[in-house]
């Protein structure tokens, strides 16, 4: 995909450029505010990667002013502030997700793929599935090949997280934020935990795995091709 | 520094000039009240001698109308000696102000008309009196061409006028200079008392940071201030220790595994170059940059928890919801080390709070409960509601902490001697008491015989 990164750290914009290109990713880079703003308007791309504090103007009054000339291109912000109020601030602004430097490389590329996906349009889903595996998102109920699977409340949240970013990566941190609202790292390994105990509720032995663990990234919903 | 240089101008005192407004204002009141004063003395007094003349003069004069001089001089004589004494004066004169009769010899000179008929009373000198001697009078002209005069003798009102206005314009004076000069006194005093405090923060802002404003034994409001002041000050300090101490704790903290990262890196860098052993060493460069990382932002949290700024986002919760989350969230995670992890709360316990930092707080206990107490294990998370207190505690049978490390536990990086080798940061029950105090609580340890029961207690809503 198209990304712009508008980052005025040279040597953070060069590793960053570097990764997203070696991932795929075809990148702009701006060091300012203005002219990234410039950009973001006149181009075409698919997501914005913009740290909060800019030269010119800064990551979030950037952000506000693309909104409000109509644009709806998903935006990430970067930002060494990491507090609840600033993430809240810098959704409010019309940022799209919000990650607090510094970052695991992964966890920008599993977030970049969730935004790119999130923002295209679809119609309101009452149902989502996965090969042989289906959520009724209205009855809440869960069935693999046709079998009904029992899930507690949170595992349902967990399921249907993934099955939205079937195919993607999704890491700790996106869970902890989408599913439990933690904007902290717990040290236990919770996350694990549940997951594992998902597993063996969606894939029992003898079917084929769908929830993988992506190693040093998170987990991914698929069927392995 | 150039902002600081006007202040130090020497102010134009606020005070003094408060106390000339005040001093002016008082003497306008005191000129008013002796202004009425000079009015129902001296003027009430003149007053009534004029109504007096105005009346003897109309009388007299009607009834010399018609008369020959010598009837005229008889009445006028008669008049004199009998009403006339000292204070009233007569005169019947020529159309040349020449004496006719009377008690006065003399038509005062200067004032031939003296009144000239309806118009109000002159004063004149008093002939033959002393130097002071006044009178107060009028003149008619009678038919015959002949001049009567009608006065009366004001000396001892003219001096009591004199001496009225004297007083009031010595009492007038007297208020303006006790005003100003106590106003001057009053504003040396107090500009010398802010001078003092002043001075010392000066003093302080220069570096002397153990200065503390002069307090006397008075007790009065600048005292009061200076204590407060002092106060502020000590905190300032105990504030500015507390980051000292984390900042060498940080600085000690950091410096071994960084030294550590750092060694690693180099001995990688003196081998020959093997991809698999150098990808190796920068995976556990990673792993230990997040511990460092994680230190970092344990040791933020708990300074947003102590500056008091999240008090701006408490919101009405209920702690049983809130505990019930963390525990559903922990429970697979405990029993997958043979934990039983169990919520006792039979009511929901209203408070006030932030619930992020709530939550983690209560993390970070079943954090240290999940990775301290070996399985298999009981941990109960129990919430209560006094009418006062809402209460939090996590239960165990685990080891405990020795009651000798109790009092320390709560301190930064501070860790139970045999848990060294466990990774922790020593930051958790850090937060959690940062947490509790920033709700107006306080977390306490106690011994569960066998375990440890961790306490929150935090006001209830």
């Amino acid at each position: 995909m198209r990304i712009l990164l508008i980052e005025d750290d040279r040597e953070a914009a060069r590793y960053l450029t570097k990764g997203l290109a070696e991932s795929g990713h075809v990148v702009d880079h701006a060091e300012d505010g203005p002219r990234g703003l410039a950009l973001a308007s006149s181009e075409s791309y698919d997501v914005l990667v913009v740290d909060r504090m800019l030269p010119g103007l800064d990551g979030l009054a950037l952000v506000e002013a693309l909104r409000r000339s109509g644009s709806t291109v998903p935006a990430l912000i970067l930002s060494a502030k990491g507090s609840v109020e600033d993430r809240v601030a810098g959704l409010r602004a019309g940022g799209d997700d919000y990650l607090t430097k510094p970052f695991a490389f992964a966890e920008l590329l599993a977030r970049l793929d969730a935004l790119v996906r999130r923002s295209q349009p679809r119609a309101v889903e009452t149902a989502l599935q996965v090969a042989d595996l289906e959520m009724d998102l209205l009855a809440r109920t869960v069935a693999r090949g046709g079998r009904e699977i029992e899930l507690k409340p949170r595992e349902f949240r967990i399921l249907e997280y993934l099955m939205r970013h079937a195919g993607r990566v999704v890491t700790r941190t996106m869970l902890l934020e989408n599913v439990w609202d933690y904007s902290f790292d717990p040290q236990t390994n919770v996350i694990d935990v549940h997951i594992s105990r998902l597993r063996q509720k969606i894939d029992p032995e003898g079917s084929r795995p769908l929830l993988q663990t992506v190693r040093g990234a998170g987990y991914r919903l698929r069927e392995e091709p | 520094m150039s902002a600081a240089a006007p202040a130090r101008r020497r102010p134009r005192s606020l005070i003094f000039r408060f106390v000339l407004l005040y001093t002016a204002l008082f003497s306008v009141l005191v000129a008013g009240v002796l202004g009425l004063v000079y009015r129902a003395t001296v003027a009430a007094h003149e007053d009534e001698a004029d109504r007096a003349v105005a009346a003897e003069l109309q009388r007299l004069s009607g009834g010399l109308v018609g008369h020959s001089v010598t009837e005229m001089a008889t009445v006028v004589t008669q008049t004199s000696q009998l009403h006339g004494g000292v204070t009233t004066i007569y005169m019947l004169a020529t159309e040349h102000r020449d004496y006719v009769a009377g008690n006065l010899h003399d038509w005062p000179a200067g004032h031939e008309n003296l009144g000239g008929g309806d118009a109000a009373l002159e004063e004149f000198p008093l002939a033959g009196g002393g130097a002071d001697a006044r009178a107060r009078g009028r003149a008619v002209a009678l038919p015959s061409g002949h001049r009567l005069l009608v006065a009366r003798d004001i000396t001892d009102v003219h001096e009591l006028r004199d001496l009225v206005t004297r007083w009031l314009l010595g009492a007038l004076g007297v208020t303006a200079l006790l005003g100003i000069g106590g106003g001057f006194l009053l504003s040396r005093r107090l500009s010398a008392r802010l001078a003092a405090l002043g001075r010392n923060s000066q003093a302080i802002l220069e570096g002397d940071l153990q200065r503390r404003m002069p307090v006397s034994a008075r007790g009065d409001e600048f005292d009061a201030l200076a204590q407060s002041l002092n106060q502020m000050l000590e905190r300032i300090e105990a504030l500015m220790n507390g980051m000292r101490e984390v900042s060498e704790s940080i600085a000690h903290d950091m410096r071994s595994p960084i030294s550590r990262l750092r060694s690693r890196i180099e001995v990688a860098l003196m081998q020959p170059a093997d991809a698999a052993a150098a990808r190796e060493v920068l995976r556990q460069t990673v792993t230990d940059i997040d511990d460092v990382l994680g230190v970092f932002n344990a040791l933020l949290t708990i300074a947003v928890a102590e500056s008091g700024a999240p008090r701006e986002r408490f919101v009405a919760l209920d702690l049983r919801a809130l505990a019930a989350e963390v525990v559903e969230t922990y429970e697979p995670a405990a029993a997958e080390r043979g934990l039983d992890l169990t919520l006792d709360a039979p009511a929901p316990v209203p408070v006030r709070g932030e619930p992020h930092l709530l939550t983690q707080a209560l993390v970070n206990l079943l954090d240290n409960a999940v990775k301290y107490v070996p399985g298999p294990g009981n941990v109960v998370v129990r919430v209560r509601a006094t009418p006062e207190r809402a209460q939090l505690l996590v239960a165990d049978d685990g080891p405990g902490i020795p009651a000798s490390f109790r009092a320390r536990a709560f301190e930064r990086f501070s860790r139970v001697e045999q848990s060294r080798t466990t990774p922790g940061s020593g930051l958790g029950l850090s937060l959690v008491r940062a947490v509790a105090r920033l709700h107006g609580g306080e977390v306490t340890l106690a011994d569960a015989s066998p375990g440890l029961v961790v306490g929150i207690e935090l006001p209830a809503s």
